[in-house]
C-alpha cells in the first residue's frame, strides 16, 4: 500500500509543479482544467417511473460547489446619478452575443463570476434603446476613483472603485473582460463612439474597470 | 517499483521544465492530464505495471491520476482481482500520451469481459453559454439510444464508443433505451447538469444482464468562451456620440447654454479616442 501512496504522492507533486508553471503563464482561456475526481454515484435512490424494467440508477452528483456570494441585484454609481438600478442575471443570445436587458435594467453575465468573487464580474447596460436612455447613458463620463456599489441578493453590498475607463472598437473588446479567474474585479460595459444609423448600432464599447474598494 | 518511481521522477522533471519553458503557450500543452477510471462494479482490483503493483485496492468508481507518467509506457499492464493473481485485464504495454487529456477506463465490453479503453477528452473551447455533454458506452449491454429531454440525441451508440454534443447550459434529462426502442428505459431518467464552459462526461457502466447498469461522471472545467459582442444601444443619443463633458454639468443647468459647444466637442473627440 505504501508504494501506491508514494506513487500518488509523486503524481501530486508533479501536478503542483505543473500547476505553478501554468499559473505563471497567466493564460485563462483554454487553460488546463483542474484534474477533477470522478465522483462515485451515490447509492441507488428512489425507484423510477412505472414501466421501467430495470433498477434505475441514481441521478449524477450535483454540479460544483455554489459560488461564495449571492448574485447581484442592484447597482449604484452616485457620480452618474445611477441609484439602485435593478440588476438581472443574463446569459447569451442565440447568435452568441451577450444578452442585454431593457434600458432600465443592468445585466449581470451569469456565466462569469459574481461581483466580489475571483475573476471579472461583468455588468452591462444600454446607453440608449429605442430612444430611451439606458442605465449606462453616461458611463463614458465616469472617472477613476468613482465609487460603485453592488447590492447582493442577501441584502449585503460590495463597494468598488473605478480604476480606468476605456473605449474599444466592438469587435476588439478584450476577452479578458470576461475572465473567469484571477483578481476580483468589476467591469461595466455599454456602447459608445459613433452611432451607425443604418446598423442601428454603436461602433465602440465603453468599458469601466473597477476593483474592490 | 524502482523503475516506475524513476520514471515518475523523470516525468516530474519534464513536466516542471515543460511548463517553465512554456511561458506563452496555452498551459494545456504543458504535460498531459491522464486519468484511470475503474468502471467495473463490485470488482476491486490491483493494477500491475512494469512488474510491480502500482495501484492496490482500486475500486469501482475510483480514479487514479497518472498525469505524472505522461509520455511513458506502462509495460505489461495487468489488472488483477484485488489480492489475487487472477488476471482480469491483460492490458499489454500501454503507452501514455505525452500531452493531451485522456481517460483510460477499465470496463466491461459488450459481452461482459473486462477490458481497457482509452478515450481522448475533447478540451476544445465551447461557445459562450454552452456546455458539452459526452456519453460513453462502456457497459455490458447492446447498442443504445440516448434521449435528451425526450428526444433521441445520440442514436445507436455501442460499446466502446462515445457521442458528444455542445448544448446550451442547463439540466438535461437523459434516458437510455435500446436502439430504436422507447422502452425499456435501461438507465434514467437522470438529470444531467451541463454547466456552462464545462464538459460533462457520462459513462454507462456495469452489466445489463447482471442488473448493475449505472453511470459514472467526470467533469472537465475551464472550456468557456467570452460572448461574441456586447450590443448595448440601438438608438442615438444627442449627436450619436457619447459625451465627454461630465454629465453632472448638464444636470447643473448648463444644458441650454453649453449645448452647441458640447456637441462639437463630443463629435471631435471620437476619432481621437478610438483604439
Amino acid at each position: 500500500m505504501s508504494r501506491t501512496h508514494r506513487l500518488r504522492g509523486l503524481a501530486l507533486a508533479a501536478l503542483v509543479l505543473a500547476g505553478t508553471g501554468c499559473s505563471a503563464s497567466g493564460g485563462n482561456g483554454g487553460a488546463e482544467p483542474e484534474p477533477t475526481a470522478l465522483p462515485r454515484q451515490p447509492a441507488p435512490a428512489a425507484p423510477g417511473p412505472a414501466g421501467a424494467t430495470r433498477p434505475l440508477p441514481p441521478a449524477p452528483p450535483l454540479p460544483a460547489a455554489a459560488p461564495d456570494l449571492p448574485p447581484p441585484t442592484g447597482l449604484t454609481i452616485e457620480s452618474l446619478g445611477v441609484a439602485g438600478a435593478p440588476v438581472v442575471p443574463v446569459g447569451v443570445e442565440p447568435d452568441g452575443d451577450m444578452e442585454i436587458p431593457g434600458p432600465q435594467e443592468v445585466g449581470w453575465y451569469r456565466h462569469g463570476p459574481r461581483p466580489g468573487d475571483g475573476g471579472s464580474a461583468v455588468l452591462a447596460a444600454h446607453i440608449a434603446y429605442d430612444g430611451v436612455d439606458g442605465v449606462f447613458r453616461h458611463l463614458d463620463d465616469v472617472r477613476p476613483g468613482a465609487a460603485v456599489t453592488v447590492d447582493l441578493g442577501d441584502g449585503a453590498a460590495r463597494d468598488f472603485v473605478v480604476t480606468a475607463v476605456e473605449r474599444y472598437p466592438k469587435q476588439a473588446l478584450p476577452d479578458e473582460v470576461f475572465a473567469r479567474g484571477g483578481d476580483a474585479g468589476l467591469v461595466l460595459i455599454t456602447c459608445g463612439g459613433r452611432f451607425d444609423a443604418a446598423a442601428r448600432s454603436y461602433e465602440d464599447n465603453v468599458v469601466a474597470y473597477a476593483r474592490p474598494a | 517499483m524502482r523503475r516506475l518511481l524513476t520514471g515518475a521522477a523523470a516525468a516530474l522533471l519534464l513536466v516542471a521544465t515543460g511548463s517553465a519553458a512554456a511561458d506563452a503557450r496555452p498551459s494545456q500543452e504543458a504535460g498531459a492530464r491522464i486519468h484511470l477510471l475503474h468502471g467495473i462494479p463490485d470488482t476491486p482490483v490491483d493494477v500491475e505495471a512494469n512488474g510491480e503493483n502500482v495501484i492496490e485496492g482500486f475500486e469501482f468508481g475510483d480514479t487514479e491520476d497518472l498525469s505524472a507518467l505522461a509520455g511513458q509506457t506502462l509495460a505489461g499492464l495487468t489488472v488483477k482481482a484485488a489480492g489475487t493473481d487472477d488476471v482480469a485485464i491483460d492490458g499489454g504495454d500501454l503507452a501514455l500520451p505525452a500531452e493531451g487529456n485522456v481517460t483510460a477506463v477499465a470496463h466491461l465490453d459488450a459481452e461482459g469481459t473486462p477490458t481497457l479503453t482509452v478515450f481522448e477528452n475533447d478540451t476544445s473551447a465551447v461557445a459562450a453559454g454552452q456546455g458539452r455533454l459526452v456519453v460513453r458506452h462502456t457497459a455490458a449491454a447492446p447498442a443504445v439510444d440516448v434521449k435528451a429531454n425526450g428526444e433521441v440525441a445520440f442514436s445507436d451508440l455501442s460499446n466502446p464508443n462515445e457521442a458528444a454534443a455542445d448544448l446550451p447550459a442547463g439540466t438535461v434529462t437523459a434516458e437510455v433505451v435500446p436502439t430504436g426502442a422507447d422502452e425499456p428505459v435501461v438507465i434514467g431518467p437522470a438529470d444531467l447538469p451541463v454547466a456552462e464552459g464545462s464538459s460533462l462526461i457520462v459513462y454507462a457502466v456495469g452489466s445489463l444482464d447482471g442488473g448493475t447498469l449505472q453511470t459514472l461522471t467526470e467533469t472537465i472545467d475551464g472550456l468557456g468562451s467570452a460572448p461574441g459582442a456586447v450590443q448595448t444601444g440601438n438608438s442615438p443619443v444627442d449627436d450619436g456620440a457619447t459625451g465627454s463633458l461630465p454629465w453632472i454639468l448638464a444636470g447643473a443647468g448648463a444644458l441650454a447654454a453649453g449645448g452647441a459647444l458640447t456637441l462639437r466637442r463630443r463629435f471631435a473627440r471620437v476619432p481621437v479616442r478610438d483604439r
